[in-house]
């Protein structure tokens, strides 16, 4: 038997009946698609998805890169068992994907993209948006989105629809292989009808798999860690998507070896967990990187090790083993690491019950632990109620309302450093910084879908002034959907983040402030008179204005309970002389000028020269 | 001696003024404060000098405390625990239980700031005396703990001299641990030190701190009075209880049969030597037979 559709109708029929199936539960994969329609797939998937509006919720979104964004919200707190696909049109609306897909590639986060493509038949080459290359008939702007895709295919004729849709559903599914997943849909091939056969359409289910650990990597990893006298767990966003919480726990717990955790990790154990030592790495706690600057074996759960969390190669001391646990052999051999390729619950189970009754006991770092924690009470306090709160004291009024069920958002800025250095996190998913790509503007969008994954929850997207004016697109959309999410803009008139950074590598600031030129053509006059709480009010939503820590208790209190999406505009106070949160524990290489002219830069790279004598490789 | 008067309520008259006057047997709990299981202050006994705390931490547990006017023993009762003091990191092994042994402890001298942590968790005692010298702070080893067993028969008991004034300094602190076999007597033959009689007597306070093995289990702590209206006591004492001996004939101390009875003794008082002087009560002067 076979149905007659169209190319579009088939493939939303398709999507509507995969499911995934973990642990016994089994869901929707795909359980909505976000919009922008343009010609490029107005007629063919618009159609389709009008054709059977009950097979597949629509939501309509404002900017494609924004529909990934929350796309990636989405999958993320679905801990990658549900998706969602994104329709765009062809040229520009296909090539505002590029940067949500690689912020989901890189994330090992699936998104199902459908970019439009020009015309298969070429009837009429160029079409509006078409790009022409004189070397080459078949390429298209959607080449841009291979190397960002865990999988790119162009349906270039209905059929072929079958084995890439198949295809994209097995990527999307592969916890090691998972990420964007493009299928570019040629628009005249969307709007062709075909006879698919039924099974085509028939409900699918994709077990995402939790394979165990080989014998011999286990007793490998099992000999090291016995062996080792200070030994670290650095976990990474593996434990999560696993979750492997419980698991990581009880091997904790059991062998007494403490946790560190990247910005993906954080979260796996609750703060106040006796093994839990705080962030790692260049944003990480004094106590964690002490432990992991004097360690003798890492066990690297679920992490990719990046430059952050190695404080770029100059973390780890010489000698250090490593034993990495990932579901990805590739991640798995990092660092010439023992490997132990395995998933993260699996894997740590599995090395529970090897390890026997095995135990360290170490204690010291509790010491420092409690230090750590009283200089985040530190840049947390407030003197005077009636200042203006600085954004460690907006982290620590927000600390003050939270519960476990709160939902924090954040990519890009100072904030993912203050918050992975000081947040206290409550549940295992309440710290959501996406720091594989920190991509600013990630923020709102990803509260969307982080919204709709987790409905009735606080879901907070804490946004500096220069993330917010890249994309406050997605508030338009959080008002038609009634999501109450709450947005929080720290105004402190540019990239203080990087405008610190550049005064530390000798580049003195230069184009990092958001003020009016000064008489010398720089950019050091009075602060821009841009209002970014009549902006976001002119969006739609509810906007409090606090201006003294006192009126901040209230707003964020008023918006944690908003059942209308409501945002919190505070002017933050970044004098040098209010205490900020501690400084950094570890190094990030960023390289500082060879030769100047200027006395800031050569300083600086007089300082760049004594870093790099600390890389190591670890092999 | 008088009649038995199973007084375990009441403070005798003599004792100075207090807001809130302590009874001499403090059943577990009943004088937990903030983090500490047990808090015994001079205040809260009506006295000057000793002090006992017992805290307990989950894994991972750590408590800060300032010694404050007083120097203080951490003593693990069970579990493991590091202490951090003047830039010092004292790593005591501890034991599993007091019936397991000595433990080694950590001296906290007055006027700092201490931290005590523990990695799987455990019960800390923390033996205090209010003091006037600043003595440093140190590691007291296990294995230079003076054991002995004193008396014999069925007053024979095991003493643990870990702070005794001979075994390791403090400026007033003296505290020893004694564990009775089940159905013996200890602090047999009752004996005080309430008086100051140079070479003869010492006076100091002292403070009992019990912990019997066994569900259930029982024991009995006597003070008949040394003066008129002294402090008089004969409680049925369990798990966690403590009893304060401002002054008095103290014993015996009675363990019930096939529950082994520890205690934890912590004492000081004004005198100008730190020693423990005592005197037998007069119907039994033969001495620890
Ligand atoms: C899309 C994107 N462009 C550029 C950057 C580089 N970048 C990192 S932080 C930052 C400034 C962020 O400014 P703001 O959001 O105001 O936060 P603040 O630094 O003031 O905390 C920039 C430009 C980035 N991470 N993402």
């Amino acid at each position: 038997m076979s149905v007659r559709l169209t190319v579009a109708q088939a493939l939303v029929r398709f999507l509507a009946a995969q499911h995934t199936e973990r642990d016994g539960v089994r869901q929707r994969l795909i359980t909505a698609t976000w919009g922008i329609f343009g010609h490029g797939n107005v007629a063919g998937i618009g159609q389709a998805l009008v054709e059977d509006p009950a097979l597949m919720p629509f939501h309509q979104g404002r900017n494609e890169q924004a529909m990934v964004h929350a796309a990636v919200g989405y999958a993320r707190q679905s801990n990658r068992l549900r998706a969602h696909a994104v329709t765009t049109s062809i040229g520009p609306g296909a090539t505002n994907l590029v940067t949500g897909a690689a912020l989901a590639t890189v994330n090992h986060l699936p998104v199902l993209l459908l970019p439009g493509d020009t015309f298969a038949g070429r009837p009429a080459d160029p079409v509006l948006q078409q790009l022409e290359v004189p070397y080459a008939g078949d390429v298209s702007v959607n080449d841009c989105l291979r190397p960002v895709s865990k999988y790119f295919d162009r349906v270039g004729r209905p059929e072929a629809l079958i084995p890439a849709a198949l295809a994209a559903m097995r990527v999307l599914t592969d916890p090691v292989e998972t990420g964007a997943v493009t299928l570019a849909l040629p628009q005249d091939v969307q709007a062709e009808a075909y006879d698919w056969p039924e099974e085509f359409l028939a409900d699918r289910i994709w077990r995402v798999r939790r394979p165990r650990p080989d014998t011999a990597e286990l007793d490998d990893a099992v000999r090291a860690i016995r062996a080792a006298k200070r030994p670290l767990i650095v976990a990474g966003g593996g434990v999560r998507h696993s979750r492997a919480e419980d698991a990581l726990r009880t091997f904790a717990e059991r062998t007494g070896i403490p946790v560190a955790t990247t910005q993906a990790g954080k979260g796996v154990l609750p703060y106040d967990h006796p093994g839990e030592t705080g962030g790692i790495g260049h944003t990480g706690s004094a106590t964690a990187n002490a432990l992991a600057g004097t360690s003798d074996l890492i066990l690297g759960v679920g992490t990719r090790y990046t430059d952050f969390t190695t404080a770029s190669g100059t973390l780890f001391p010489r000698g250090v083993r490593f034993v990495n646990l990932n579901i990805a052999g590739f991640d798995a051999h990092k660092l010439g690491a023992l490997p132990l390729v395995a998933d993260a619950r699996e894997g740590l189970t599995a090395l529970t019950e090897a390890l026997g009754g095995h135990r360290q006991e170490m204690v010291q770092w509790i010491f420092s632990k409690r230090d750590w924690q009283e200089q985040v009470d530190a840049a947390y306090a407030v003197a005077d109620e009636d200042a203006r709160p600085t954004q460690a004291q907006v982290l620590g009024v927000l600390d003050t309302l939270v519960d476990g069920s709160d939902i924090l958002i954040n990519a890009a800025g100072s904030l993912p450093g203050d918050l992975h250095k000081l947040w206290r996190t409550r549940s295992p998913d309440q710290y959501h910084v996406e720091y594989g790509y920190s991509c600013m503007g990630y923020e709102i969008p990803a509260a969307l879908g982080v919204a709709l994954a987790a409905p009735g929850r606080p879901v907070w997207a804490l946004v500096g002034d220069g993330t917010y004016l890249m994309n406050p697109t997605e508030i338009v959309t959080a008002v038609q959907e009634r999501l109450p999410i709450k947005v929080v803009i720290l105004q402190n008139h540019g990239y203080a983040s990087i405008g610190g950074l550049s005064e530390a590598v000798g580049a003195e600031r230069f184009g990092t402030d958001y003020r009016h030129r000064d008489a010398f053509g720089g950019f050091t006059g009075p602060p821009l008179p841009v209002d970014l709480g009549a902006n976001a009010a002119s969006l739609g939503m509810r906007v409090l204005r606090p201006r003294t820590v006192r009126d901040l208790r209230e707003a964020l209190a008023d918006a944690r309970t908003a059942t209308v999406p409501t945002c919190v505009y505070v002017e933050t106070e970044t004098a040098d002389t209010v205490s900020g949160p501690p400084p950094a524990q570890a190094w990030w290489d960023v390289p500082v000028a060879e030769t100047s002219t200027r006395p800031s830069a050569v300083k600086a790279r007089e300082e760049y020269d004594r870093h790099v004598t600390a890389r190591r490789r670890h092999l | 001696m008088s009649t038995h008067h199973p007084a375990s309520v009441d403070p005798p008259s003599h004792h100075p003024p207090s807001h809130h006057p302590p009874s001499l047997h403090l059943p577990a709990g009943t004088a937990a404060r903030g983090p500490y299981g047990l808090d015994i202050d001079p205040e809260r006994a009506g006295w000057t000098y000793s002090a006992l705390r017992v805290l307990t931490l989950g894994p991972g547990g750590i408590h800060s405390f300032d010694s404050g006017d007083s120097e203080w023993i951490v003593l693990p009762l069970s579990g493991a625990c590091s202490v951090r003091v003047d830039g010092e990191i004292l790593e005591l092994l501890g034991r599993a239980s007091v019936f397991d042994g000595v433990t080694d402890f950590a001296y906290v001298p007055r006027d700092t700031h201490a931290q005590i942590a523990s990695g799987a968790g455990g019960r800390f005692a923390l033996a205090g005396a209010k003091c006037e010298r600043r003595l440093p702070a140190r590691y007291g080893p296990a294995p230079e703990v003076p054991v002995e067993t004193r008396g014999s028969g069925n007053r024979a008991r095991q003493v643990r001299n870990f702070a005794s004034a001979d075994a390791f300094p403090c400026d007033r602190l003296i505290a020893v641990e004694v564990v009775t076999p089940g159905g013996n007597w200890s602090s047999y033959p009752p004996h005080k030190h309430d008086e100051h009689r140079p070479g003869a007597e010492s006076v100091l306070e002292e403070i009992y701190y019990y912990e019997i093995e066994g569900p259930g289990a029982l024991a009995y702590q006597r003070i008949s009075p040394s003066r008129p209206g002294g402090a008089e006591l004969l409680a049925e004492v369990r798990d966690g209880d403590a009893v304060l001996v401002p002054d008095g004939w103290h014993g015996p101390s009675i363990a019930q049969p096939g529950h082994p009875l520890y205690y934890l003794n912590v004492m000081a008082g004004p005198g100008p030597e730190r020693e423990w002087r005592i005197c037998f009560h007069p119907d039994h002067t033969e001495g620890y037979a």
